[in-house]
């Protein structure tokens, strides 16, 4: 049964007819399973997430549909998206320096939407806040309550951010790299941790990141964009195995690793994203793909299913199976 | 709040300051005179003196000028602090709720203020005063209601740049309303901003009401600020220097201090790079 389903989401400035930032973003997200979105920045997801919850940014306006067991949420009235946002559905966003107001201290930062959603009073809400400052594993819980989010690390305020995420026990997580500025010890903690919350709290998870490191340990399904648009989405262990789009192959390649020669030059995608010239008749990473046919330039590749997801490709997966020669 | 170092330069100013505001309010509990009494006994515009308690002398209606130099400053601290707050609760107001809510209501805000910045300021503090006669309360009105357009304006530009924030998204996920958010979100982080603003303020809006006074516009008389003292003593300046002098020492003495002040806390905050770094 699908939890979260996205049909066709679009987002574009208002008042220009300049390229959409999300043009066409399809998925189904199943209750207890987890997926990632993956793609370099400013391919747009960042805004994809935000608009799920009607946060999108100033003079953007969203299309298409996107129904959280059942309720749509896009074009929906604020009074109707509390009643999902902030409870049903949790958020960490994507910058950690910014998601916490240096004002007010960590208790009651994470016993907000307690208060609000929940009725709470300050003394529950900080009862209840201890208890999940102690799951997402900060210790000295008490007197980190109190303390103001300067005097935090940021791998413990991704730990404050995510407590307050998973307040109201959230069914579905959606969190913004969450790992991207942290350090490796760290981060390598914070996917220990994500895995479990995920046990524990028996969450859905829509993970936004670049790091394809991390896809293969948290989510069991993958989607790669790219400008805005699906390239491939797919079961992770398999995409990340043998995948069948080249911009995902190329992404591949251009990861840093450790098990091959120190010495041999690194691999990286010529060209930038430039999405002035990004034409929406054409495949959008036609410019930059190495695989590209006069077709690509013609004509935008319409979804293709495959055994465990869809690709969008005018090429056949064994025809770009191997690099051009 | 947490914890700021104080600059020595700083320290120096405020302690100051704290000095003059001191000496202001108990001073005059020290002199044997009220502010508006007459010492028959002594002269008339005496020099200043320690045998009858007139340590900065008498003016031509033989009143002692140490108290009323103090009662003066009483009146103008006064109006500078209650006007600067009127500006501040009606400028962090607007410019919140403009900036916040955006759209109409930040265009009907603004085009509200750009009038109101239009009209010549004094003439309007100056028909107002004649209009509705020189009550201490309008003085509060009049000069913290035009000041309040600045403090409008800057307030509305952080709140644009603050919306922006995630933690403004995240009070949203929590299901605060637009006004929660202004109060407990908002608010808060214009205080660095809006502190450095009140100390720019209130040395224009001590001055402005000097100004008033000294036209004959602003306190009525037997009550006195350093506005009015100065217009008194400038009118005996050959014959009494003195009753220029101290007047006008303190109220200059102040408006140095108040603007030191201002300067520092305004070098602190662009050197944290914002109100909320
Ligand atoms: N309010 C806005 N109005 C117009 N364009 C915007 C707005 N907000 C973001 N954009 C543009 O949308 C594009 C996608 O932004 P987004 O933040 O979603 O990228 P992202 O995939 O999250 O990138 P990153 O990995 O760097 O976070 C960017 O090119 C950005 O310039
Ligand atoms: S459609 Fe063409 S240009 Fe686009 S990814 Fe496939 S091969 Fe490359
Ligand atoms: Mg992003």
């Amino acid at each position: 049964m699908s939890l979260l389903s996205v049909d066709r989401l679009c987002i574009g400035p208002v008042d220009s007819a300049a390229a959409p930032i999300v043009d066409g973003l399809s998925f189904t997200l199943s209750r207890g399973d987890s997926l990632a979105i993956v793609g370099e920045s400013g391919s747009g997801k960042t805004q994809a997430v935000l608009s799920l919850l009607g946060l999108q940014g100033a003079g953007l306006r969203v299309s298409g549909s996107a129904r959280f067991d059942g309720i749509e949420l896009i074009g929906a009235r604020d009074s109707m998206l509390d009643v999902v946002r902030g409870t049903r559905i949790g958020m960490v966003f994507q910058d950690p320096a910014s998601s916490l107001n240096p004002y007010l201290t960590v208790g009651m930062q994470i016993g907000e939407s307690l208060e609000v959603h929940r009725g709470l009073s300050r003394a529950e809400s900080h009862r209840v806040a201890l208890r999940l400052l102690d799951a997402v594993r900060v210790a000295d819980a008490a007197r980190r309550l109190l303390q103001y989010p300067h005097e935090l690390s940021g791998g413990m305020r991704q730990r404050v951010m995510l407590a307050a995420a998973l307040a109201c026990r959230p069914e579905l997580l959606i969190a913004d790299e969450p790992t991207t500025a942290l350090d490796a010890t760290v981060q390598r903690q914070l996917i220990t941790l994500l895995r479990e919350l995920q046990r524990d709290f028996a969450l859905s998870l829509l993970l936004i990141t670049h790091d394809l490191g991390v896809v293969g340990e948290l989510c069991t399904r993958t989607l790669v964009m790219y400008a805005g648009r699906v390239m491939e989405e797919g079961d992770s262990e398999r995409l990340l195995r043998a995948p069948t789009h080249p911009y995902t192959q190329a992404l591949l390649r251009a990861r840093p690793r450790l098990d091959t020669d120190p010495d041999a030059p690194m691999f990286a995608i010529a060209g930038s994203l430039t999405r002035a010239e990004i034409s929406p008749l054409a495949c959008c990473f036609a410019p930059r793909c190495e695989h590209a046919v006069d077709l690509c330039y013609r004509l935008r590749p319409p979804p293709e299913s495959v055994a465990d997801g869809v690709r969008h490709c005018h090429r056949r997966p064994e025809d770009i199976a191997t690099a051009p020669g | 709040m947490r914890p700021h170092t104080t600059s020595p330069g700083m320290r120096a100013a405020l302690a100051a300051l704290a000095c003059v505001v001191a000496l202001v309010i108990v001073g005059p509990w020290f002199s044997p005179y009220a502010c508006d009494e007459i010492d028959f006994s002594g002269t008339w515009s005496a020099a200043p003196t320690l045998v009858h308690a007139h340590w900065f002398g008498t003016d031509s209606l033989g009143r002692d000028l140490f108290v009323r130099t103090l009662c003066g400053g009483r009146i103008s601290l006064l109006v500078g602090a209650v006007s600067t707050l009127v500006s501040l609760l009606v400028g962090v107001a607007c410019g919140a709720v403009a900036g916040y809510i955006g759209g109409r209501l930040d265009g009907l805000l603004m085009r509200i203020v750009d009038v109101l910045y239009a009209l010549p300021f004094m003439f309007f503090v100056i028909v107002l005063m004649v209009l509705f006669g020189r009550h201490l309360l309008l003085m509060f009105v009049a000069i913290g209601a035009v000041n309040w357009l600045d403090m409008a304006r800057v307030v509305r530009g952080q709140t644009l740049a603050l919306r922006e924030r995630d933690f403004i998204a995240a009070a949203r996920l929590s299901g605060l309303s637009d006004l929660q958010i202004i109060r407990r979100h908002v608010v808060p982080n214009l205080f660095g901003l809006v502190a450095v603003y009140a100390a720019v303020t209130l040395p224009q809006v001590i001055l402005i009401e000097s100004f008033l006074s000294f036209l004959g516009l602003g306190v009525q008389a037997p009550a006195t600020s350093w506005g009015a003292l100065i217009n008194d003593g400038a009118r005996e300046m050959d014959v009494t220097p003195w009753s220029l002098l101290f007047p006008a020492a303190f109220l200059s003495v102040t408006l140095l201090l108040l603007n030191l002040l201002g300067e520092q806390l305004r070098a602190r905050l662009s050197s944290r790079g914002g109100p909320a770094a």
